[in-house]
């Protein structure tokens, strides 16, 4: 059986990257990959569990990442078509620019 | 404005070391339950790890046998980031 | 008694009239602006939101006969494949939606008459009523997942729909980082249930992790649960980006957001928490969230100028009402959380319409410079009144009903300072709907011309203002309605496991 604790914690190390890529960076594509970290730390999570009982496999888990996938692609894409739209707007893409918006 | 920048790093920094150490603590400190809770009347299907080259075909017939509903579910959300993408990027008439 | 259909493919009658009627915009989209008919799409939007509605009072009668209806295709049964289960919690709920999008589909006739993109609009419109009416009826965790991701995705791009402006995509932009981290943080709950219990249907989650002792993993569990779905249901420290999306979103899609999405996020944190801890366990976190989520916003409203960003923040506290409900954990709790969630989708709904109609014909959004409305456009300040009646709870309306019930069911379960504190807020959150109904009833500054709102959107506002004022005085269809939908949830849950596993 494979030892479950390392892949906890690295899925963990990759959940805060991804937390903290998304709260600091200033720039949105970087803040899109810090979303994508975090989706692919929660996929990681399912696969690793799913070698738990020695010897064998279970197809759920992958089958549900397969899915899981292809969701987090449409949605990082949908993204980056607004990402096109505020530098139309802004002509920039820090986010730290984006505060009209207040209060 | 750079009160509030600096108050918002200040801040996501504190979340983030909250985090990891909340983490480290529970996934070393704490076992995971794993498979605990199964109920007995799940059957469930595994796959035998030996031939290596041989989970792929057996995971996407599981795929195929189980979740074609979720399947179908899929291409209407890509169907609709199609048109999502259309909506955002389609040049709208002028004036608009 | 159970129903269990699960040969060939079959779908629940409204999801399959909404998914099909949302290919068939594209289609027709297309060809009306090929031949040039006017209003073709419309007329396509009002007939697919009729015959959703028609759907779901079919469905219901199904399910009034049957119990519990459990739906998949090809022969995959639960729980290794993906399932639909239908009570009459999940009719009720997608009866408030299909009410509430039809109303909206005639109001965005004459709303939406000189934008561009319309064939996008209405296919963005149905898919988002779909992926609701998804929500609703699921039964399997990751089922649940793909549709609320569709939902998600339309909603994202119909609040930065008119992206001429600045405002929208700036809103949209949040909105979408958040809410995607939001469904980050339910994957990753999805696989913290998978690797406790194997499965991720929700009858063999309720059979085997419901009664599991309180060890530092559950509460991990109930954390990225609460994360997850709290974005979407706007719960206090993660609501941030919906004073900011429902302003700048179009009138009809503000109303349907604030109506019916935000409370879909909250009925599935609602089902995803009952059936996976006991309630016991739900009381104290989720009364601390509600008045933390009550108190901030009508705080924060107070000091708004925005018409729009005033009832955006009355959402949020409105939501901190349902959380009442959802704390007391009891049947008449469940019931005065669904209540409210018809009723907060008719007031509410209505009140983002009506403003709306207002911001179309005087194109400003500032409270103290539509000061006199009330005298140019009498039937739209009549019911925008009556909305906010209903908003503050005011006896008559069906607001004061559903409040009363929630806050009692608080009383009844032992959490008294809770029903007090909810008391107190409904009390103050009249002092900011008292100073938007004087600023309707003042007398008019010079500058100030509008004429009355077109057909369409004074025949909407009117109806759901006389649906408020007849639920108020006699709501009791409706409150059998949503007992018996709440009875199904907390009493009904062995027939609901006993569905699945047989």
């Amino acid at each position: 059986m494979v030892p479950l604790e390392p892949f906890l914690v690295s899925v963990g190390l990759m959940f805060v990257i991804g937390l903290s890529c998304l709260m600091v960076k200033r720039d949105m594509v970087r803040i899109l990959i810090g979303v994508e970290i975090l989706f692919n730390s929660a996929n990681l999570c399912f696969i690793a569990l799913s070698t738990q009982v020695s010897g064998f496999v279970d197809p759920y888990a992958h089958s549900i990442v397969m899915m899981a996938l292809v969701l987090d692609g449409t949605v990082i894409a949908v993204g980056l078509a607004m990402v096109m739209n505020v530098y139309k707007h802004y002509k920039t893409i820090d986010i730290r620019k984006l505060r009209r918006l207040k209060w | 404005m750079s009160k509030m920048n600096r108050y918002g790093n200040v801040a996501a920094a504190f979340t983030i070391v909250i985090a990891l150490l909340v983490f480290s603590w529970l996934s070393v400190g704490a076992d995971f339950p794993v498979f605990k809770y199964t109920s007995e009347t799940l059957h469930r299907q595994l796959v035998p790890v030996e031939p290596y080259d041989n989970i792929a075909k057996l995971v996407s017939r599981f795929l195929w046998d189980n979740r074609a509903f979720d399947l179908t579910g899929q291409a209407f959300v890509i169907v609709a980031s199609v048109v999502c993408c259309l909506a955002l990027l389609k040049l709208g008439e002028e004036g608009h | 008694m159970v129903e269990v259909i699960s040969q060939g493919i079959n779908l629940p009658l409204p999801l399959l009239v909404l998914l099909l009627g949302g290919l068939s915009s594209l289609m027709v989209g297309l060809i009306s602006e090929k031949i040039g008919v006017a209003k073709l799409r419309e007329v396509w939007m009002i007939i697919v939101s009729a015959t959703t509605l028609g759907s779901v009072y079919y469905l219901n009668q199904s399910v009034q006969k049957a119990g519990v209806i459990v739906i998949s295709v090809w022969g995959q049964l639960p729980p290794l494949g993906g399932c639909f289960e239908i009570d009459t919690l999940s009719v009720f709920m997608s009866g408030s939606i299909a009410v509430l999008g039809f109303l909206v589909a005639i109001y965005s006739i004459s709303y939406m008459e000189k934008e561009s993109r319309l064939t996008e609009f209405y296919t963005l419109m149905t898919f988002m009523m779909a992926g609701m009416t998804g929500v609703v009826m699921a039964g399997d965790l990751f089922t649940l997942f793909v549709f609320w991701e569709l939902m998600g995705l339309s909603s994202y791009v119909l609040v930065a729909f008119l992206k001429s402006r600045w405002g929208p995509i700036e809103a949209g932009f949040k909105y979408l980082v958040m809410s995607a981290t939001a469904g980050a943080f339910l994957i990753l709950s999805m696989a913290i249930i998978y690797g406790m219990t194997g499965t991720l249907n929700f009858a063999a989650i309720a059979d085997s992790l419901r009664g599991a002792p309180t060890s530092p993993w559950i509460m991990a569990l109930f954390s990225t649960l609460i994360v997850g779905f709290g974005v979407k249901s706007a719960i206090v420290p993660l609501h941030t980006w919906l004073p900011d999306a429902h302003p700048e979103a179009p009138s009809p899609i503000s109303a349907l957001l604030s109506g019916i999405v935000i409370e879909t996020g909250l009925y599935a944190l609602s089902r995803v928490l009952f059936l996976t801890f006991d309630p016991g366990m739900l009381k104290l976190p989720i009364a601390f969230l509600a008045v933390l989520t009550m108190t901030l916003a009508n705080v924060m409203a107070l000091l708004q100028s925005d018409i729009k960003r005033l009832l955006a923040y009355s959402s949020i506290a409105q939501i901190g009402y349902m959380l009442v409900g959802l704390a007391a954990g009891t049947t008449y709790g469940f019931m005065g959380l669904f209540l409210h969630v018809f009723n907060h989708s008719m007031m509410k709904g209505m009140a983002f319409l009506a403003s709306g109609s207002i911001v179309h014909e005087t194109g400003t959004r500032d409270i103290s410079s539509l000061r006199g409305i009330g005298k140019m456009m009498p039937v739209t300040s009549l019911s925008l009144f009556i909305a906010l009646l209903g908003l503050g709870g005011v006896p008559g309306t069906n607001g004061f009903i559903s409040k009363y019930h929630l806050f009692s069911a608080a009383f009844g379960s032992g959490l008294g300072w809770l029903g007090i504190m909810g008391v107190l807020n409904s009390a103050l959150s009249m002092a900011y709907y008292i100073r938007i109904m004087q600023v309707l009833l003042g007398s008019p500054k010079e500058g100030l011309k509008a004429n009355e709102a077109p057909i369409f959107m004074l025949t909407v506002t009117m109806a759901m203002a006389a649906i408020i004022v007849i639920l108020g005085i006699w709501p009791a269809p409706l409150i059998n309605f949503a007992a018996s939908a709440s009875h199904s949830l907390v009493e009904g849950l062995s027939t609901y496991i006993g569905a699945v596993l047989g």
